[in-house]
């Protein structure tokens, strides 16, 4: 069950490298965006308040 | 409606307001999209397992598609109105659309080599994709490629307005020539053409792609805002 789910009717090589590549350019892409929001935000806040 | 929204004040302001309900709707869609789309959904009766690409493949395709318009309607803005936050959203749009045009062509050389037999053919849309992509990489040179960054607002707007040409171009490639590429399933006269139960992970995934788009550029806009006001507030600094 869990072995025919891995193996994609054979196709597994062709089915999960795009889940994978999908996932880590999402995941890359939103947290490089959000950690460079949040690091601006807070650089501009210690300087606002000086 | 333009102006009211492109108020970097107002527009930070409703920008916090929705984040967080934002982020959790798109993960919550793209978390449903999965679990439908590689398990709880049937394999395609001529391609088998691989149709699971679609649900990546397809979301990837339109994102970079609608990304572009909204790319060259920055650029229109910016050129035509000179107005800040067109510049900022051009700048802010242009790596994510890249990024899912480049996630188009990887996972459709993946789903074409066990349905076509090649990783790459110089098809129509294929080819109109790869421009695409090109197009976003141009438009990211030009906007970075400046000692002072806002000389290269009016060249990377220009590119991207003159990109928009390629946009129906990708998407009627299919009917207007004689490509391997499937015509299109949703957006077509006649109808939907595919089954609910593939429909159903197909949605989920596109428009939690939305939502994830949507997060992307509201957090790089709000980044480069913070950013200009870091800068202003240096040079201040350093006249005294």
């Amino acid at each position: 069950m869990i072995g025919s789910f891995f193996d994609m009717g054979g196709y597994a090589l062709f089915v999960w490298p795009c889940y994978g590549v999908t996932a880590i350019g999402m995941i890359w892409l939103g947290y490089s965006s959000y950690a460079r929001a949040k690091r601006a935000a807070a650089q501009l806040k210690s300087l606002t308040e000086k | 409606m333009f102006d009211y929204f492109a108020n970097p004040t107002r527009f930070v302001r409703i920008a916090d307001r929705i984040t967080k309900p934002l982020a959790l709707l798109t993960f919550g869609l793209i978390a449903a999209g999965l679990y439908y789309g590689l398990y709880a959904s049937p394999a395609d009766y001529q391609q088998g397992e691989t149709v699971r690409i679609m649900y990546v493949h397809v979301p990837a395709a339109w994102l970079a598609s609608i990304g572009y318009v909204a790319l060259g309607l920055s650029g229109l803005f910016y050129v035509v109105w000179r107005h800040p936050l067109a510049d900022l959203a051009l700048r802010a749009i242009a790596p994510v659309g890249a990024l899912f045009a480049l996630l188009t062509l990887i996972t459709g050389a993946f789903w074409g080599k066990p349905m076509w037999g090649a990783w790459w053919v110089w098809d129509a849309r294929l080819t109109s994709m790869l421009i695409l992509f090109f197009f976003y990489l141009g438009v990211m040179a030009l906007a970075d490629g400046f000692d002072r960054r806002e000389r290269g607002s009016r060249p990377a707007a220009l590119l991207a307005l003159v990109g928009l040409i390629n946009v129906p171009i990708v998407k009627f490639s299919v009917d207007w020539w004689n490509t391997l590429h499937q015509p299109a399933s949703l957006l077509r006269s006649g109808g939907v053409a595919i089954d609910s139960a593939m429909l159903l992970p197909l949605l989920l995934m596109l428009v939690g792609f939305h939502g994830f788009f949507a997060l992307i550029v509201i957090w790089r806009i709000k980044a480069q805002l913070a950013e200009r006001r870091i800068a202003a507030i240096g040079l201040k600094g350093g006249d005294k």
